[in-house]
């Protein structure tokens, strides 16, 4: 499995290199450059020059992305055009914002979406499995926007038991820090977990229908027992693929959750790069996401062989 | 069966751990007194929000609102706006004098001010600062006159002009022009980009990108007894109902920025004052006049009477924007020419108009650009093609992102744009780089040479008197010949909570009372 898991990262390298020109050039072909946004209105060809100058925008394209990659292999990943300060850095900050939300989703999903889905599948077509299916639709069809602002209007405004935006580290303590991250962990998990949710449903119903469960019943193990023992394992797979695929896009920051709730995470990060046309950091975090979405697959992958030990690398 | 159980357990074990590691990781600090807990006490930090963070905080870099904002309770500037629309009043120069013939600036400076490094200012730290804004482009145009600048003696500088120019002192206050430390520039590799090189009553204290900027009292400032509070914070949140929700929580003590739709839910809401001033900010269908259609001033001035500003106003800025009837200054200003010249619709005259020109209806075929950032001015457009359409012009209407918008108009890319300026204040700013034939920002392509001749007699004239006239005529000639079709003067809104004091709202959206602010 080792040398599976070498030759899967090593695989990586060229789609990531791949990712970085596409990236690099793309957003450099788009009209507007970092000049004409910083001046905006006041844009003079003077003034542009003198900027683009300032900052080797002025170089031809393929030199720039040499000297970006060469930078990247020694480490340096540049700075922000706009703050100056170092890309990485940047990242380092908005990390635990994104990750925090990326982890408490995913236990929201876990806890809430997995369970609800097998009692869906396990009474399929029966009052459970009806009821579990109105709550998926629901949380897949609402918007996790509105989901949010109304968590405000109503837990924060009128309430007054979270407050309505902000991240608070865990440095200042954790009750404090879970208070800040519960709506925005609700509005995003609830997608998570209805999507989840429909999945294990599925999953369930497909191994329920199996020999090995008929014969367990027959055995006499039923209901919680039989669910732990010998149903949780099989529909692993497919619940776990699931997830990996939710964790890539999750940690890629929710943009619209992380600017209703004034969460300085990834998402914005990138969003604001973009429209800045800071270039540097765009690359720096998009080529950030990436890696991890490789990964997280790569993780995925692996864990199938510690679920079934019938596969094997 | 173990061994697998053990992988996974350990693969748990290591998300935790790296979960705790981040927890130990540097993360920006916010102040999160939620429901108004820290209400009852004492408070020495003023939090204000607003919509962006700063760009950069180098004063003679910056362009952006945000970032002005920030800057200008960092450093100061020689002369500095007052209450009242258009007046400047001394700031670091005590006294100034100008020669018979308004070329020679001998300006005083106040004595033993001192920067955040310590340092005391001198008539050398004027003579720098004003070179690097030549320098550095941004706002070199307003000392484009400077023939020379001098340092006389150690508080004493000498500004010679080329000719008059008499806007000169008004940007002398811009927020911008301000004096700043040459140690801390060149320390900071020739930008103050997140750097403190000021005399304000504020210094930099952490700025936590995207987040937050914290200033903190700066000990040894100049003026006896200012600033009040002890820190100043500048939070940026984005999305407008979370600031004024945040605001009415008590999380933040003043929005900077209110949006027109929160200006309702505001002022029904508990502990929550709203005051609103006529503001600096105007938009306008601009109109490019190199254009196969626009270039006929019948055409222009056909629109420029299709459009309904009423109707606009009252749906986009839900009626609390003041049209514009003439040109682009407000009635609020000294200079505004009262003629009336657009009272209202009037859809004839622009039928009309358009005849007279030699087109059909449905003949002229425009493209209209517009910023997708700014929804109000997107709506606007919509309603104008609306409007243009009953007329018997057809609008096609193009929302682009603010990168590509700008682009566009700053290479004349464009044949209708809806766009605003702001931050105005002398009615030379108003004309002159906009309407005049080489004019710097004059992206319309418009050219009159009767026009040139008043705005370069406008700038050079120091009398008040036939200053105000020269501009009535300029005002006249803009509004006849319908470069742009001017809609409307925003209002500017802040909110705050009701325990603060001492705060001016002012139309240019200067917040360098921040200094005197305190709470009840």
């Amino acid at each position: 499995m080792l040398r599976y898991a070498c030759k899967r990262i090593l695989s990586a390298v060229p789609v990531l290199l791949l990712i970085s020109i596409v990236v690099f050039f793309s957003v450099r072909l788009v009209p507007g450059d970092f000049a004409t946004i910083v001046l905006g209105n006041l844009y003079t060809d003077e003034a542009a020059a003198a900027l683009r100058q300032q900052y080797g925008l002025d170089q031809p394209l393929p030199q720039q992305y040499l000297i970006w990659l060469g930078n990247l292999f020694q480490g340096d990943f540049g700075y922000s055009y706009i703050s100056r300060q170092p890309v990485a850095e940047l990242l380092l900050k908005a990390l635990p914002v994104t990750l925090e939300l990326t982890a408490l989703s995913l236990l929201f999903a876990i806890f809430i979406g997995i369970p609800l889905g097998y009692v869906g599948g396990y009474h399929r077509n029966r009052l459970p499995d009806s009821c579990v299916s109105v709550l998926g639709l629901i949380g897949i069809s609402v918007p996790n926007f509105w989901l949010g602002s109304m968590m405000i209007l109503t837990l924060s405004l009128t309430l007054h038991l979270f407050p309505s935006g902000g991240f608070v580290p865990l440095s200042s303590g954790l009750a404090a820090n879970l208070r800040s991250m519960f709506m925005p962990a609700v509005a995003l998990g609830g997608a998570v977990s209805a999507v989840v949710m429909r999945s294990s449903r599925s999953a369930m119903i497909e191994v329920v229908d199996q020999e090995y469960i008929k014969m367990a019943r027959a055995k006499g193990v039923y209901g919680l027992r039989l669910i732990l023992g010998h149903v949780v394992r099989n529909t692993m797979i497919n619940i776990v693929t699931i997830l990996g695929l939710q964790t890539g896009s999750l940690l890629g920051g929710s943009v619209v959750i992380e600017k209703i709730f004034s969460l300085a995470g990834v998402g914005s990060l990138a969003l604001r790069a973009i429209s800045n046309r800071d270039y540097l950091l765009m690359q720096g975090t998009v080529l950030f996401i990436t890696t991890m979405f490789v990964l997280i697959n790569l993780i995925v992958d692996l864990s199938y062989s510690l679920l079934n030990p019938q596969i094997k690398y | 069966m173990f061994k697998r159980h053990s992988l996974l357990l350990m693969m748990v074990l290591g998300l935790l751990l790296v979960l705790g590691a981040c927890a130990g990781a540097p993360q920006p600090e916010t102040e999160q007194p939620a429901g108004g807990e820290q209400a009852n006490q004492v408070k020495d930090t003023m939090i204000v929000a607003k919509q962006s963070d700063p760009s950069s905080l180098d004063p003679h870099l910056a362009s952006d609102e945000a970032a002005i904002r920030c800057i200008e309770n960092m450093y100061n500037t020689l002369l500095t706006y007052t209450d009242g629309y258009g007046e400047v009043a001394p700031s670091l120069a005590k006294s100034y004098e100008v020669s018979d013939d308004n070329l020679t600036y001998t300006l005083h400076l106040i004595q033993g001010v001192k920067f955040h490094s310590g340092r005391v200012m001198t008539a050398d730290d004027v003579v720098y600062s004003i070179e690097r804004i030549k320098n550095e482009g941004v706002r070199a145009s307003h000392f484009e006159k400077v023939a020379s600048v001098e340092a006389a003696d150690d508080h004493t500088v000498v500004i010679t002009l080329s000719e008059p120019f008499a806007p000169f002192a008004t940007y002398l206050a811009h927020p911008c022009n301000v004096i700043v430390d040459q140690d801390a520039v060149e320390a900071n590799g020739g930008k103050l980009t997140n750097a403190d090189g000021g005399t304000g009553p504020f210094m930099l204290e952490k700025w936590d990108v995207g987040t937050q900027l914290s200033l903190t009292k700066f000990a040894d400032y100049w003026e006896a007894g200012k600033p009040v509070m002890n820190h100043l914070v500048f939070r940026t949140i984005a999305d407008s109902t979370a600031r004024s929700t945040a605001l009415r929580n008590g999380e933040v003590d003043m929005i900077i920025d209110v949006t027109e739709q929160e200006i309702a839910v505001l002022k029904n809401a508990e502990g929550v004052v709203v005051e609103s001033v006529p503001g600096t900010f105007w938009e306008y269908l601009g109109m490019n006049c190199e254009h196969q259609y626009l270039d006929n001033v019948k055409v222009r001035q056909a629109l420029a009477n299709a459009i309904d500003r009423d109707a606009i106003n009252a749906a986009v800025k839900m009626g609390n924007a003041e049209v514009l009837h003439v040109a682009n200054l407000p009635s609020t200003h000294e200079a505004y020419a009262d003629l009336n010249i657009y009272p209202a619709r009037d859809l004839e005259k622009a039928k009309n108009l358009l005849a007279e020109a030699g087109y059909q209806a449905g003949e002229i075929n425009l493209e209209l650009l517009v910023g997708s950032d700014w929804q109000y001015q997107v709506d606007a457009a919509q309603m104008i093609k609306a409007q243009a359409a009953e007329a018997g012009i057809t609008i096609a209407i193009s929302a682009l992102e603010s990168g590509i918008f700008f682009d566009n108009l700053n290479n004349g890319a464009f044949d209708l744009t809806v766009v605003g300026w702001s931050g105005f204040v002398d009615m030379d700013e108003y004309f002159y780089n906009l309407f005049r034939s080489d004019g710097a920002y004059n992206q319309q392509n418009y050219t009159n040479p009767e026009l040139d001749r008043l705005l370069d007699q406008g700038r050079t004239t120091l009398d008040h008197a036939a200053r105000l006239d020269i501009y009535q005529q300029i005002q006249q000639i803009v509004a006849e010949d319908a470069p742009m079709a001017f809609l409307y003067m925003n209002n500017y809104t802040v909110a705050m909570r009701d325990n603060v004091q001492n705060y001016i709202v002012h139309p240019t959206a200067a917040t360098i009372w921040l200094k005197d602010v305190s709470f009840k």
